[in-house]
């Protein structure tokens, strides 16, 4: 066989950590579509397993192609990504208030969901070829570039927290290139401007510490003078962009800062999620035995919330589990990352490690109560194709990178 | 330019130190959610899944003593709504309007206001009628999410004829709820408000049950929750009162249209309450279920008060009735016997620059004790209640049981008044009043005050022997597992020995039945009974007339006090009235020698 002698601890490890979580989807699906009264979702979990074939067939393929190959065609992926967003916008089919997917009939295809891989190959790619120092400040403003023109296409549809896992990769495959962490931060500075503009005297005490910063840490005229200038921009134009968001998502921000705003609505979902889990107690009320599960009062819960079944019906002893598990898979993904002579590999292996940490994150931390509703399905254990798919993806391309380490 | 300095194996245990400190985060939120914080969503879970429905208890049956039922239950509406099956609240309230004759907005707003409990059914009108309930169920496609609920409610077939003894019911407010939690009464029960239904809630009230629903998100209901057994409701106790329906109803008929006034029988024997009229009354069934604001405000704008029970509340002052406490009290004292006369009535007694008036004004001449009470000589009683004297007075007064509460079983009874020198001197300063007002006391007037039922109670008294009963309705208790009845009371004792108890009956015999008895006209032939009449001076209109009885004079089996509000004297109007109670009584009671009837089959015999 192909791999006969590479596969190791880790590998098998990795595989067995994806398989772990899947089949704890499958259960979960399982008991989130039993309920109480009849619902169309019972079978939800032949399908998931379906997708789970699909997705290990796609994994083996993955697995066996060579990483060469991904980091010759990255910006002939990224070109393809970009020009099926736009096609998107023409072609795409709307639902739920965006327009996300093309409508395969099988299959709703979502291209911003291999996007996060197709953007992670493109920053690899660059960064990886581009080491000069002396390059440091036009190497940041091309990373950011190639993410910014997808997030904004995404941005479009909208999907906010697409965007979001989209900005990541920027983040932490910057920081990977040997970005000093200041220059991060003052990336970041956007954000914060974004938040302090909601009122004028918050901003200007921002503005001033962004000031103060540049004089200490001094990189350069043209790196100031951008910076400067998109912490103007996002505090003058955040009011703005404010105003022309979308109600839900306006409505999902206020709610997730204050979930009492709406207790039938928006925020319905968050508290009855947190009801869930915090009523599971440590060892959970049982398979099946969970009343808000089983009595419908969990929202999408075979999808989003899916950990909150975890945490209703097996408690902290299940939710751990499935922490545990994503926790292992990323801490072998940075151990390969390092591990890996070449260097597109070793940002790959950064960047799939931090695509399935950010929406870890989103994802249980909305179920806790902790984040904004986002709708970023928790990888290997909710339902749907794309998203399997996606995580098996990532797991493959860890798993190549772990077998084949020594290659340049 | 800064260069990074860090190499990868340290950059991957940054991002290794972040990237877990970001999962620990998630994993200690877990951890205290799930153990800290666990008891507060467990309950919240609960709280979800389960709906307690609760199931109103059947307030107990009231029986008089001859077993009629006088309260009984009947089911009564209530339309509620769903908010959540309700699209269109606005449209939906105004057609509701049309049919339940309520304000559009008000249904509107009670819906909005409760939406938050978006399946908790919103009570929109409760006591709809059965028209309306039925116009709503044959368009139930254009009521969605309307639904009625039955629960019990009071009936009181007997309109107003029992309300002053009886009360009625009304439902329970939320302080109220609040304060006697936990007693097994829900949110929409009802409880007494007056009268029997008040006194005795506890016993009529039962306890209501709890049904345990589980139910989805949706408010589907999935069925009983299986951990958990409902709690039956448990109907009120059945009480039995002493009253004697049949003779209150005729007691409230002899009451003509323009005359307000009380009457109250008891069984001297025992203190029960026989009959207790106050007039006018008003229709109890007015409060069970909804009462409407335009019949409230009837009620309480009706310048003749039907909401005051005048039997328990109305203070008179007794009038003549009360020249017994003083005659008893000038023997007791020994300031007089029954042959002491004292200077001759000419219509007037001139006490000081003063003279006080006797109400014959051809005056009565010397009369002894017996002759007074029977002819009821003010002049007399002036010159006696002179001797007697104000502690004395008020002394006896108050071991007659005036100035007190009878301790009868229906709430919101008064005191009366029975003045005494502290009392004058707090009113009109010390030494500030005139020594004459124990002229005016001493034939009833003037500042005592009486409840008809202290009246009756006292001539109760007076019939049996001198002991005072505790009046009473309640006789019996009972549910299916045990029967409670009651016992006769004693709370006190007349302070006059045997001879002087003997010479005031037969004073009150004379009453009636000596020539110039000045009820002569209401005796009854056949048996003897003794009785006195009063005239109590009205300040705001004309007198009113008062009679007290006991009948038959020998172990009486029913003492009475009637009083007619401005009706005049006591032997015209009230007497009389007393005196066809009394009559229909003792027929009932085969007491009455049918001296009618032979003499009508004489006459028969003769033709």
């Amino acid at each position: 066989m192909l791999l006969k002698g590479k596969i190791s601890g880790s590998a098998v490890a990795l595989f067995l950590c994806g398989i772990a979580l899947s089949a704890l989807g499958v259960v979960l699906i399982y008991s989130a579509t039993n309920t109480a009264v009849t619902s169309h979702e019972e079978g939800l979990f032949i399908k998931q397993i379906i997708w789970i074939a699909l997705s290990l067939l796609i994994f083996m393929l993955v697995v066996l192609l060579p990483m060469r190959m991904h980091e010759v065609l990255s910006y002939v992926y990224y070109i393809f990504l970009i020009l099926l967003l736009i096609a998107l916008m023409f072609y795409g089919r709307t639902g739920g208030g965006s327009q996300r997917w093309f409508d395969l009939g099988f299959f709703h295809f979502q291209p911003s969901e291999i996007g996060k891989v197709i953007v992670l190959f493109a920053l690899a790619r660059y960064l990886s070829y581009s080491k000069r120092p002396s390059q440091q400040f036009r190497r940041l403003i091309i990373a950011a570039i190639l993410v910014l023109i997808p997030t904004a296409l995404v941005l479009k549809q909208p999907d906010l927290g697409t965007s979001l896992v989209y900005l990541t990769i920027m983040l932490v495959t910057l920081f990977w290139s040997g970005l000093p962490a200041v220059y991060l931060l003052l990336i970041m500075t956007p954000i914060f401007s974004m938040i302090a503009s909601f009122h004028p005297i918050s901003w200007v005490v921002f503005f001033a510490v962004i000031i103060g910063l540049l004089l200490v840490v001094r990189p350069g005229a043209a790196m100031s003078s951008v910076i400067v200038a998109v912490n103007l921009l996002f505090g003058m134009i955040t009011p703005f962009i404010w105003n022309r968001l979308a109600e839900y998502q306006r409505l999902r921000i206020k709610i997730f800062l204050d979930p009492g705003l709406d207790p039938l609505g928006a925020g319905y979902q968050i508290i009855q999620s947190k009801i869930a889990i915090g009523s599971g107690g440590l060892i959970g009320k049982g398979f099946l035995a969970g009343s808000q599960t089983k009595l419908n009062y969990l929202p999408v819960r075979h999808t989003d919330f899916i950990y909150s079944v975890m945490g209703e019906e097996f408690g902290f002893t299940g939710g751990i589990i499935i922490i545990g598990l994503m926790a292992m898979i990323i801490l072998m993904g940075l151990r390969t990352a390092v591990k890996v002579r070449n260097r597109f590999t070793s940002f790959i292996c950064v960047g799939a490690v931090s695509i399935l940490l950010f929406q870890t994150i989103v994802n249980i931390g909305m179920t806790l109560g902790l984040m904004p509703v986002t709708g970023l399905p928790l990888h290997f254990v909710s339902y749907g194709g794309s998203s399997m798919i996606l995580s098996w993806v990532l797991l493959g391309l860890l798993v190549n990178a772990e077998i084949n380490w020594q290659e340049y | 330019m800064i260069e990074s300095q860090l190499s990868p194996e340290n950059r991957a245990r940054i991002l290794i130190f972040i990237f877990g400190l970001l999962l620990f985060v998630l994993a200690a939120r877990l951890f205290v959610m799930q153990t800290i914080e666990h008891e507060k969503y467990y309950l919240m879970s609960e709280e979800n899944r389960i709906r307690l429905v609760p199931e109103i208890a059947f307030r107990g049956i009231v029986y008089d003593r001859n077993g009629n039922v006088i309260v009984e239950n009947r089911p009564l509406y209530t339309i509620s709504a769903i908010p959540n099956e309700i699209e269109d609240i606005e449209k939906i309230s105004v057609q509701l309007s049309h049919v339940l004759a309520m304000p559009a907005e008000q249904i509107a707003k009670r819906i909005n206001e409760n939406r938050f409990f978006r399946y908790k059914p919103v009570r929109i009108a409760r006591g709809v009628s059965f028209e309306a309930i039925c116009k709503i169920e044959e368009n139930a496609d254009k009521y969605p999410g309307i639904i009625f609920q039955l629960e019990p409610a009071r009936k009181y077939p007997s309109g107003g004829i029992i309300s002053h003894a009886v009360g009625y019911t009304s439902e329970i407010s939320e302080k109220e709820l609040m304060e006697i939690e936990g007693q097994g009464i829900s949110r929409g029960s009802d409880i007494g408000r007056e009268g029997i239904e008040k006194y005795w809630d506890s016993y009529l009230r039962g306890r209501d049950g709890i049904t345990y629903l589980e139910i989805t998100a949706e408010g589907q209901i999935v069925g009983n929750l299986p951990q958990r057994d409902n709690i039956p409701a448990v109907p009120g106790k059945d009480v039995v009162l002493s009253m004697d329906y049949d003779l209150q109803m005729y007691a409230v008929s002899l009451f003509a249209d323009t005359l307000t006034g009380a009457c109250v029988a008891l069984d001297p024997r025992n203190g029960e309450v026989l009959l207790l009229v106050s007039i006018p009354s008003y229709d109890a069934n007015l409060f069970s279920g909804v009462l409407r604001s335009e019949d409230w405000n009837r009620l309480r704008e009706n310048p003749q008060k039907p909401l005051l029970n005048r039997v328990i509340k109305g203070e008179y002052p007794p009038g003549s009735t009360y020249k017994l406490i003083v005659a008893g009290a000038g023997l007791e004292e020994g300031i007089i016997d029954r042959n002491t006369k004292f200077a001759a009535c000419r219509g007037g007694y001139r006490f000081g620059n003063r003279v006080f008036r006797c109400w014959y004004a051809a005056g009565h001449g010397a009369l002894g004790v017996v002759g007074s009470i029977a002819q009821s000589c003010d002049v007399y009683f002036y010159q006696l209640g002179q001797k007697l004297g104000l502690d004395k007075f008020a002394e006896y007064s108050r071991k007659c049981g005036f100035g007190t509460k009878t301790g009868i079983d229906i709430p919101g009874e008064q005191y009366g008044l029975v003045p005494d020198e502290d009392w004058y001197d707090q009113k009109y300063g010390k030494g500030k009043w005139p020594i004459s007002v124990i002229l005016n006391l001493s034939i009833g007037q003037g500042e005592v005050l009486t409840t008809p039922l202290q009246l009756a109670n006292f001539y109760a008294a007076l019939g049996n022997g001198g002991n005072l009963y505790r009046p009473h309705f309640l006789r019996k208790v009972f549910d299916r597992q045990d029967t409670t009845e009651t016992k006769p009371e004693i709370l006190g004792h007349l302070p006059f020995s045997k001879s002087t108890l003997a010479l005031l009956k037969e004073a009150c015999v004379d009453v009636l039945y000596d020539e110039k008895g000045t009820a002569r006209g209401s005796k009854i032939e056949g048996i003897r009974f003794g009785g006195k009449t009063g005239t109590a001076q009205n300040p705001h209109g004309n007198e009113h007339a008062l009679f007290c009885a006991f009948a038959p004079a020998d172990d009486p089996i029913i003492a009475i006090a009637v009083i007619a509000e401005n009706a005049g004297h006591g032997s015209e109007a009230a007497a009389p009235l007393a005196s066809k109670i009394v009559r229909r009584y003792l027929e009932k009671n085969n007491l009455l020698p049918e001296i009618d009837t032979t003499e009508m089959m004489v006459q028969d015999s003769e033709d």
